[in-house]
Protein backbone atom coordinates (compact mmCIF):
# COMPACT_ATOMS: atom_id res chain seq x y z
CA UNK A 1 0.00 0.00 0.00
CA UNK A 2 1.33 3.42 -0.95
CA UNK A 3 1.07 6.48 1.24
CA UNK A 4 -1.59 8.05 -1.01
CA UNK A 5 -3.72 4.90 -0.85
CA UNK A 6 -3.40 4.72 2.94
CA UNK A 7 -4.40 8.36 3.31
CA UNK A 8 -7.34 7.91 0.93
CA UNK A 9 -8.52 4.90 2.99
CA UNK A 10 -8.05 6.92 6.20
CA UNK A 11 -10.08 9.87 4.88
CA UNK A 12 -12.81 7.59 3.55
CA UNK A 13 -13.11 5.59 6.78
CA UNK A 14 -13.37 8.72 8.88
CA UNK A 15 -15.52 10.81 6.55
CA UNK A 16 -12.88 13.53 6.28
CA UNK A 17 -12.65 15.96 3.39
CA UNK A 18 -8.94 16.95 3.36
CA UNK A 19 -9.69 20.14 1.41
CA UNK A 20 -12.06 21.32 4.15
CA UNK A 21 -9.58 20.30 6.83
CA UNK A 22 -7.03 22.62 5.20
CA UNK A 23 -9.44 25.55 4.85
CA UNK A 24 -8.91 27.97 7.76
CA UNK A 25 -12.35 29.46 7.18
CA UNK A 26 -14.09 26.09 7.52
CA UNK A 27 -15.43 24.80 10.84
CA UNK A 28 -13.88 21.42 9.90
CA UNK A 29 -10.42 22.97 9.65
CA UNK A 30 -7.92 20.72 11.39
CA UNK A 31 -4.20 21.51 11.13
CA UNK A 32 -3.30 17.94 12.15
CA UNK A 33 -5.21 16.55 9.17
CA UNK A 34 -4.05 19.30 6.80
CA UNK A 35 -0.44 18.45 7.58
CA UNK A 36 -0.94 14.69 7.84
CA UNK A 37 0.66 13.79 4.51
CA UNK A 38 3.92 15.56 5.41
CA UNK A 39 3.82 14.20 8.94
CA UNK A 40 3.46 10.64 7.61
CA UNK A 41 6.60 11.19 5.51
CA UNK A 42 8.51 12.24 8.63
CA UNK A 43 7.09 9.30 10.56
CA UNK A 44 8.05 6.78 7.90
CA UNK A 45 11.59 8.17 7.82
CA UNK A 46 12.12 6.54 11.23
CA UNK A 47 10.74 3.17 10.11
CA UNK A 48 12.53 0.57 8.00
CA UNK A 49 11.42 0.78 4.37
CA UNK A 50 10.36 -2.86 4.38
CA UNK A 51 7.94 -2.18 7.23
CA UNK A 52 6.33 0.91 5.67
CA UNK A 53 3.52 -1.09 4.13
CA UNK A 54 2.42 -2.52 7.49
CA UNK A 55 2.26 0.88 9.14
CA UNK A 56 0.46 2.38 6.15
CA UNK A 57 -2.12 -0.39 6.25
CA UNK A 58 -2.72 0.35 9.92
CA UNK A 59 -3.04 4.04 9.08
CA UNK A 60 -5.75 3.17 6.55
CA UNK A 61 -7.73 1.45 9.33
CA UNK A 62 -7.16 4.21 11.87
CA UNK A 63 -10.16 5.85 13.58
CA UNK A 64 -10.00 9.64 13.82
CA UNK A 65 -12.93 11.43 15.37
CA UNK A 66 -13.24 14.97 14.06
CA UNK A 67 -14.86 17.80 15.99
CA UNK A 68 -18.10 17.34 14.07
CA UNK A 69 -18.13 13.58 14.66
CA UNK A 70 -17.43 13.97 18.38
CA UNK A 71 -20.33 16.38 18.74
CA UNK A 72 -22.62 14.16 16.70
CA UNK A 73 -21.82 11.20 18.93
CA UNK A 74 -22.54 13.19 22.09
CA UNK A 75 -25.77 14.30 20.47
CA UNK A 76 -26.70 10.67 19.80
CA UNK A 77 -25.93 9.82 23.43
CA UNK A 78 -28.25 12.62 24.54
CA UNK A 79 -31.00 11.40 22.21
CA UNK A 80 -30.69 7.86 23.59
CA UNK A 81 -30.73 9.22 27.12
CA UNK A 82 -33.71 11.48 26.46
CA UNK A 83 -35.66 8.54 25.03
CA UNK A 84 -35.01 6.33 28.06
CA UNK A 85 -35.67 9.05 30.62
CA UNK A 86 -38.86 10.30 29.01
CA UNK A 87 -40.49 6.94 29.61
CA UNK A 88 -40.10 7.59 33.33
CA UNK A 89 -41.04 11.24 33.26
CA UNK A 90 -37.48 12.46 33.93
CA UNK A 91 -36.08 15.27 31.77
CA UNK A 92 -32.55 16.09 30.70
CA UNK A 93 -32.68 19.08 33.05
CA UNK A 94 -32.81 16.63 35.93
CA UNK A 95 -29.69 14.81 34.81
CA UNK A 96 -26.21 15.26 36.19
CA UNK A 97 -23.25 14.61 33.88
CA UNK A 98 -20.12 13.52 35.72
CA UNK A 99 -16.98 13.76 33.61
CA UNK A 100 -13.72 12.19 34.65
CA UNK A 101 -11.62 14.17 37.08
CA UNK A 102 -8.00 14.93 36.23
CA UNK A 103 -5.52 12.77 38.13
CA UNK A 104 -3.02 15.58 38.47
CA UNK A 105 -3.11 19.33 38.61
CA UNK A 106 -2.92 19.79 34.85
CA UNK A 107 -5.94 19.99 32.56
CA UNK A 108 -7.54 16.71 31.53
CA UNK A 109 -9.52 15.52 28.52
CA UNK A 110 -12.67 16.08 30.56
CA UNK A 111 -12.71 19.72 29.50
CA UNK A 112 -13.00 18.65 25.84
CA UNK A 113 -15.80 16.24 26.74
CA UNK A 114 -17.80 18.96 28.48
CA UNK A 115 -17.13 21.49 25.70
CA UNK A 116 -18.24 19.10 22.96
CA UNK A 117 -21.31 18.06 24.93
CA UNK A 118 -22.33 21.63 25.60
CA UNK A 119 -21.20 23.11 22.29
CA UNK A 120 -23.84 21.49 20.12
CA UNK A 121 -26.67 23.30 21.81
CA UNK A 122 -25.45 25.89 24.27
CA UNK A 123 -28.71 26.38 26.08
CA UNK A 124 -29.50 22.72 26.63
CA UNK A 125 -27.60 22.40 29.90
CA UNK A 126 -26.92 24.62 32.84
CA UNK A 127 -23.40 24.98 34.16
CA UNK A 128 -24.37 23.08 37.32
CA UNK A 129 -25.21 19.92 35.37
CA UNK A 130 -21.71 19.39 33.96
CA UNK A 131 -19.47 18.19 36.75
CA UNK A 132 -15.72 18.51 36.33
CA UNK A 133 -14.62 17.44 39.82
CA UNK A 134 -16.97 15.11 41.64
CA UNK A 135 -14.65 15.22 44.68
CA UNK A 136 -15.93 18.76 45.25
CA UNK A 137 -19.60 17.81 45.03
CA UNK A 138 -21.76 18.11 48.12
CA UNK A 139 -24.98 16.29 48.88
CA UNK A 140 -26.89 19.53 48.19
CA UNK A 141 -25.43 19.76 44.69
CA UNK A 142 -26.89 16.44 43.62
CA UNK A 143 -30.27 16.79 45.30
CA UNK A 144 -33.12 17.11 42.82
CA UNK A 145 -31.42 15.18 40.03
CA UNK A 146 -33.15 11.95 38.98
CA UNK A 147 -30.36 10.56 36.80
CA UNK A 148 -26.57 10.54 36.75
CA UNK A 149 -24.48 9.95 33.63
CA UNK A 150 -20.82 9.04 34.00
CA UNK A 151 -19.34 10.41 30.82
CA UNK A 152 -15.93 10.17 29.16
CA UNK A 153 -14.60 10.36 25.62
CA UNK A 154 -13.01 6.90 25.77
CA UNK A 155 -13.44 3.80 27.89
CA UNK A 156 -10.13 2.04 27.32
CA UNK A 157 -9.32 -0.27 30.21
CA UNK A 158 -12.47 0.93 32.02
CA UNK A 159 -10.49 1.67 35.18
CA UNK A 160 -11.01 5.44 35.17
CA UNK A 161 -14.76 5.23 34.90
CA UNK A 162 -14.98 2.38 37.41
CA UNK A 163 -13.02 4.50 39.87
CA UNK A 164 -15.41 7.42 39.32
CA UNK A 165 -18.48 5.23 39.88
CA UNK A 166 -17.06 3.70 43.07
CA UNK A 167 -15.99 7.07 44.40
CA UNK A 168 -19.46 8.50 43.77
CA UNK A 169 -21.07 5.55 45.56
CA UNK A 170 -18.71 5.87 48.51
CA UNK A 171 -19.40 9.59 48.91
CA UNK A 172 -23.17 9.51 48.40
CA UNK A 173 -24.32 6.05 49.43
CA UNK A 174 -27.93 7.11 50.01
CA UNK A 175 -28.43 9.13 46.84
CA UNK A 176 -26.60 6.53 44.78
CA UNK A 177 -29.35 3.95 45.11
CA UNK A 178 -32.09 6.45 44.35
CA UNK A 179 -30.81 7.74 41.03
CA UNK A 180 -30.92 6.13 37.65
CA UNK A 181 -27.35 5.54 36.51
CA UNK A 182 -25.87 5.59 33.04
CA UNK A 183 -22.40 5.32 31.64
CA UNK A 184 -21.58 6.78 28.27
CA UNK A 185 -18.64 7.37 25.97
CA UNK A 186 -18.06 8.10 22.29
CA UNK A 187 -15.16 5.66 21.84
CA UNK A 188 -15.72 2.45 23.82
CA UNK A 189 -13.15 -0.32 23.76
CA UNK A 190 -14.87 -3.68 23.57
CA UNK A 191 -13.07 -5.43 26.42
CA UNK A 192 -12.88 -2.32 28.60
CA UNK A 193 -16.62 -1.77 28.38
CA UNK A 194 -17.32 -5.45 28.97
CA UNK A 195 -15.13 -5.45 32.09
CA UNK A 196 -16.68 -2.24 33.38
CA UNK A 197 -20.22 -3.58 33.03
CA UNK A 198 -19.17 -6.81 34.71
CA UNK A 199 -17.67 -4.90 37.64
CA UNK A 200 -20.94 -3.00 38.04
CA UNK A 201 -22.99 -6.21 37.89
CA UNK A 202 -20.72 -7.96 40.40
CA UNK A 203 -21.06 -5.02 42.78
CA UNK A 204 -24.84 -4.89 42.36
CA UNK A 205 -24.79 -1.52 40.60
CA UNK A 206 -27.62 -1.10 38.10
CA UNK A 207 -26.11 0.96 35.32
CA UNK A 208 -27.18 1.35 31.71
CA UNK A 209 -24.59 1.85 28.94
CA UNK A 210 -25.15 4.55 26.34
CA UNK A 211 -23.23 4.07 23.09
CA UNK A 212 -23.72 2.58 19.64
CA UNK A 213 -22.44 -0.88 18.80
CA UNK A 214 -20.63 0.46 15.73
CA UNK A 215 -18.51 2.72 17.93
CA UNK A 216 -16.89 -0.25 19.68
CA UNK A 217 -13.15 -0.55 19.11
CA UNK A 218 -11.17 -3.76 19.05
CA UNK A 219 -7.40 -4.22 19.07
CA UNK A 220 -5.52 -3.53 15.83
CA UNK A 221 -4.30 -7.14 15.89
CA UNK A 222 -4.35 -10.14 18.19
CA UNK A 223 -1.71 -10.68 20.82
CA UNK A 224 1.08 -12.95 19.61
CA UNK A 225 -0.09 -12.69 16.00
CA UNK A 226 2.53 -12.28 13.26
CA UNK A 227 1.78 -8.57 13.12
CA UNK A 228 2.21 -8.29 16.88
CA UNK A 229 5.73 -9.73 16.66
CA UNK A 230 6.60 -7.64 13.63
CA UNK A 231 5.65 -4.41 15.39
CA UNK A 232 7.02 -5.35 18.80
CA UNK A 233 10.58 -4.03 18.25
CA UNK A 234 9.23 -0.57 17.31
CA UNK A 235 6.69 -0.51 20.12
CA UNK A 236 9.32 -1.61 22.63
CA UNK A 237 11.85 0.94 21.52
CA UNK A 238 9.35 3.82 21.49
CA UNK A 239 7.15 2.72 24.40
CA UNK A 240 10.03 2.06 26.76
CA UNK A 241 12.02 5.17 25.87
CA UNK A 242 12.71 7.18 29.03
CA UNK A 243 9.96 5.57 31.04
CA UNK A 244 8.59 7.49 33.99
CA UNK A 245 7.80 5.47 37.12
CA UNK A 246 8.32 2.29 35.13
CA UNK A 247 5.28 3.11 32.96
CA UNK A 248 5.75 1.62 29.51
CA UNK A 249 3.56 2.42 26.52
CA UNK A 250 4.44 -0.76 24.67
CA UNK A 251 1.41 -1.60 22.48
CA UNK A 252 -0.47 1.27 24.16
CA UNK A 253 -1.64 1.57 27.76
CA UNK A 254 -2.11 -1.94 29.20
CA UNK A 255 -1.34 -3.24 25.71
CA UNK A 256 -4.78 -2.14 24.49
CA UNK A 257 -3.46 -1.91 20.89
CA UNK A 258 -6.06 0.61 19.75
CA UNK A 259 -5.84 2.67 16.59
CA UNK A 260 -7.79 5.79 17.44
CA UNK A 261 -7.47 9.54 18.01
CA UNK A 262 -9.71 12.46 18.79
CA UNK A 263 -9.21 15.78 17.04
CA UNK A 264 -7.85 17.20 20.30
CA UNK A 265 -5.69 14.32 21.51
CA UNK A 266 -4.74 10.68 21.13
CA UNK A 267 -5.60 8.27 23.93
CA UNK A 268 -2.59 6.43 25.35
CA UNK A 269 -4.40 3.13 24.65
CA UNK A 270 -3.38 3.61 21.00
CA UNK A 271 -0.22 1.92 19.70
CA UNK A 272 2.51 4.25 20.89
CA UNK A 273 4.23 4.31 17.48
CA UNK A 274 1.28 6.47 16.33
CA UNK A 275 1.49 9.09 19.08
CA UNK A 276 4.71 9.01 21.11
CA UNK A 277 7.35 11.48 19.97
CA UNK A 278 10.89 10.31 20.70
CA UNK A 279 14.09 11.03 18.76
CA UNK A 280 13.48 8.00 16.52
CA UNK A 281 9.77 8.54 16.05
CA UNK A 282 7.87 11.57 14.73
CA UNK A 283 4.32 10.27 15.02
CA UNK A 284 1.34 11.26 12.88
CA UNK A 285 -0.97 11.87 15.88
CA UNK A 286 1.20 13.21 18.72
CA UNK A 287 -0.33 13.16 22.16
CA UNK A 288 -0.36 15.93 24.76
CA UNK A 289 1.44 14.74 27.88
CA UNK A 290 3.01 11.32 28.41
CA UNK A 291 5.72 12.35 26.00
CA UNK A 292 9.39 11.87 26.65
CA UNK A 293 10.76 14.58 28.93
CA UNK A 294 12.32 17.48 27.07
CA UNK A 295 14.82 18.32 29.83
CA UNK A 296 15.77 15.04 31.48
CA UNK A 297 17.41 14.66 34.85
CA UNK A 298 20.87 13.13 34.91
CA UNK A 299 19.48 10.16 36.86
CA UNK A 300 16.98 9.55 34.04
CA UNK A 301 19.75 9.70 31.46
CA UNK A 302 21.75 7.15 33.41
CA UNK A 303 18.75 4.87 33.56
CA UNK A 304 18.14 5.41 29.85
CA UNK A 305 21.73 4.46 29.06
CA UNK A 306 21.27 1.26 31.01
CA UNK A 307 17.97 0.52 29.31
CA UNK A 308 19.32 1.28 25.86
CA UNK A 309 22.18 -1.12 26.32
CA UNK A 310 19.78 -3.87 27.26
CA UNK A 311 17.25 -2.93 24.62
CA UNK A 312 19.67 -2.60 21.75
CA UNK A 313 20.80 -6.13 22.40
CA UNK A 314 17.18 -7.35 22.60
CA UNK A 315 16.21 -5.28 19.59
CA UNK A 316 19.06 -6.74 17.55
CA UNK A 317 18.02 -10.26 18.55
CA UNK A 318 14.41 -9.60 17.58
CA UNK A 319 15.37 -8.12 14.22
CA UNK A 320 17.63 -11.02 13.52
CA UNK A 321 14.85 -13.44 14.40
CA UNK A 322 12.43 -11.63 12.05
CA UNK A 323 14.98 -11.73 9.23
CA UNK A 324 15.64 -15.41 9.88
CA UNK A 325 11.92 -16.15 9.83
CA UNK A 326 11.48 -14.52 6.43
CA UNK B 1 -31.44 42.93 24.76
CA UNK B 2 -32.10 41.88 28.34
CA UNK B 3 -28.97 43.27 29.92
CA UNK B 4 -27.29 46.60 29.30
CA UNK B 5 -23.90 45.46 30.52
CA UNK B 6 -20.74 46.79 28.95
CA UNK B 7 -19.14 44.24 26.63
CA UNK B 8 -15.60 43.11 27.36
CA UNK B 9 -12.75 42.39 24.97
CA UNK B 10 -13.61 38.68 24.91
CA UNK B 11 -17.18 39.50 23.86
CA UNK B 12 -15.82 41.65 21.02
CA UNK B 13 -13.46 38.85 19.94
CA UNK B 14 -16.37 36.39 19.83
CA UNK B 15 -18.65 38.80 17.96
CA UNK B 16 -15.91 39.56 15.44
CA UNK B 17 -15.22 35.86 14.89
CA UNK B 18 -18.90 35.13 14.28
CA UNK B 19 -19.29 38.11 11.95
CA UNK B 20 -16.38 36.88 9.84
CA UNK B 21 -16.86 33.11 9.85
CA UNK B 22 -20.48 32.46 10.93
CA UNK B 23 -19.20 29.57 13.05
CA UNK B 24 -17.55 29.36 16.42
CA UNK B 25 -14.55 27.10 16.74
CA UNK B 26 -14.11 27.16 20.50
CA UNK B 27 -11.28 24.61 20.33
CA UNK B 28 -9.10 26.69 17.99
CA UNK B 29 -9.91 29.93 19.80
CA UNK B 30 -9.15 28.43 23.22
CA UNK B 31 -5.75 27.34 21.95
CA UNK B 32 -5.04 30.78 20.53
CA UNK B 33 -6.13 32.61 23.68
CA UNK B 34 -4.71 29.99 26.07
CA UNK B 35 -7.97 29.69 27.94
CA UNK B 36 -10.60 27.08 28.69
CA UNK B 37 -13.09 26.04 26.00
CA UNK B 38 -15.93 26.09 28.49
CA UNK B 39 -15.04 29.62 29.52
CA UNK B 40 -15.50 30.73 25.90
CA UNK B 41 -18.70 28.74 25.50
CA UNK B 42 -20.13 30.32 28.63
CA UNK B 43 -19.37 33.79 27.21
CA UNK B 44 -21.01 32.81 23.95
CA UNK B 45 -24.02 31.47 25.83
CA UNK B 46 -24.31 34.80 27.58
CA UNK B 47 -24.19 36.66 24.26
CA UNK B 48 -26.93 34.34 23.02
CA UNK B 49 -29.15 34.94 26.01
CA UNK B 50 -28.56 38.70 25.82
CA UNK B 51 -29.69 38.71 22.21
CA UNK B 52 -26.42 39.58 20.45
CA UNK B 53 -26.11 36.25 18.66
CA UNK B 54 -28.39 33.53 17.28
CA UNK B 55 -27.52 29.85 16.86
CA UNK B 56 -28.76 27.34 14.30
CA UNK B 57 -26.94 24.00 14.84
CA UNK B 58 -23.29 24.77 14.07
CA UNK B 59 -24.00 28.17 12.49
CA UNK B 60 -24.04 31.46 14.35
CA UNK B 61 -25.10 34.94 13.26
CA UNK B 62 -25.15 38.40 14.77
CA UNK B 63 -28.52 39.89 15.54
CA UNK B 64 -29.22 43.56 14.88
CA UNK B 65 -27.93 44.36 18.38
CA UNK B 66 -24.90 42.17 17.77
CA UNK B 67 -24.16 43.87 14.46
CA UNK B 68 -24.35 47.33 15.97
CA UNK B 69 -22.10 46.29 18.87
CA UNK B 70 -19.62 44.55 16.56
CA UNK B 71 -16.26 46.24 16.05
CA UNK B 72 -13.89 44.91 13.38
CA UNK B 73 -10.81 43.83 15.29
CA UNK B 74 -8.17 44.51 12.67
CA UNK B 75 -6.99 47.38 10.58
CA UNK B 76 -8.02 45.86 7.29
CA UNK B 77 -11.04 47.38 5.64
CA UNK B 78 -12.71 46.47 2.40
CA UNK B 79 -11.91 48.98 -0.38
CA UNK B 80 -14.70 51.45 -0.82
CA UNK B 81 -16.65 50.65 -3.94
CA UNK B 82 -16.77 53.37 -6.59
CA UNK B 83 -20.27 54.82 -6.96
CA UNK B 84 -22.26 53.18 -9.75
CA UNK B 85 -21.28 54.50 -13.20
CA UNK B 86 -18.24 56.48 -12.08
CA UNK B 87 -15.85 53.63 -12.83
CA UNK B 88 -16.18 54.30 -16.58
CA UNK B 89 -15.29 57.96 -16.16
CA UNK B 90 -11.74 57.11 -15.20
CA UNK B 91 -9.25 56.50 -17.96
CA UNK B 92 -7.48 53.22 -17.35
CA UNK B 93 -5.39 53.41 -20.55
CA UNK B 94 -1.81 54.55 -20.58
CA UNK B 95 0.48 54.96 -17.66
CA UNK B 96 1.21 58.52 -16.60
CA UNK B 97 4.94 59.15 -16.66
CA UNK B 98 5.99 62.71 -15.87
CA UNK B 99 8.20 64.38 -18.39
CA UNK B 100 11.83 65.06 -17.40
CA UNK B 101 12.16 68.27 -15.50
CA UNK B 102 8.50 68.34 -14.41
CA UNK B 103 9.46 69.37 -10.93
CA UNK B 104 11.29 72.47 -12.25
CA UNK B 105 8.01 73.96 -13.36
Amino acid sequence: MKKEEALAAFFLKNGIDPARAADVNDINCDPAIAGLSDQVDLWLSGIDAEDHEIFLELLGKYTYLTRTQCRQRYQEILNMLDERLRAEGVTLDETLFITMEAGGASASGGENVRADLKGYDLRRFSKKQLIAAQSKLEEDDIRGYGAVVFLDDIVGSGKTMWKAIRSFRARFPESFGQKRLFLACILPRKRGMKGLLKNCRDDGIAVEPLYREEWLQGPAFEKNSALYHRLSPYEEMIGNYMMQNGESFFMGFEQNRLLASFYYNTPNNTLCTFWRAVPTNLPPFPRDGNQALSRPEIADLKMRKKQMQMQSYGFGCDRRKIEDDR
Amino acid sequence: MTDERELGILDYIILDHIERYSVFDDYAMARRLHCSRLFLLERLERLLSEGYVTQEADAFALTQDGASAWVPLDLYHEAVRAPEGTREEFSWTGLYIPRPGWSDL
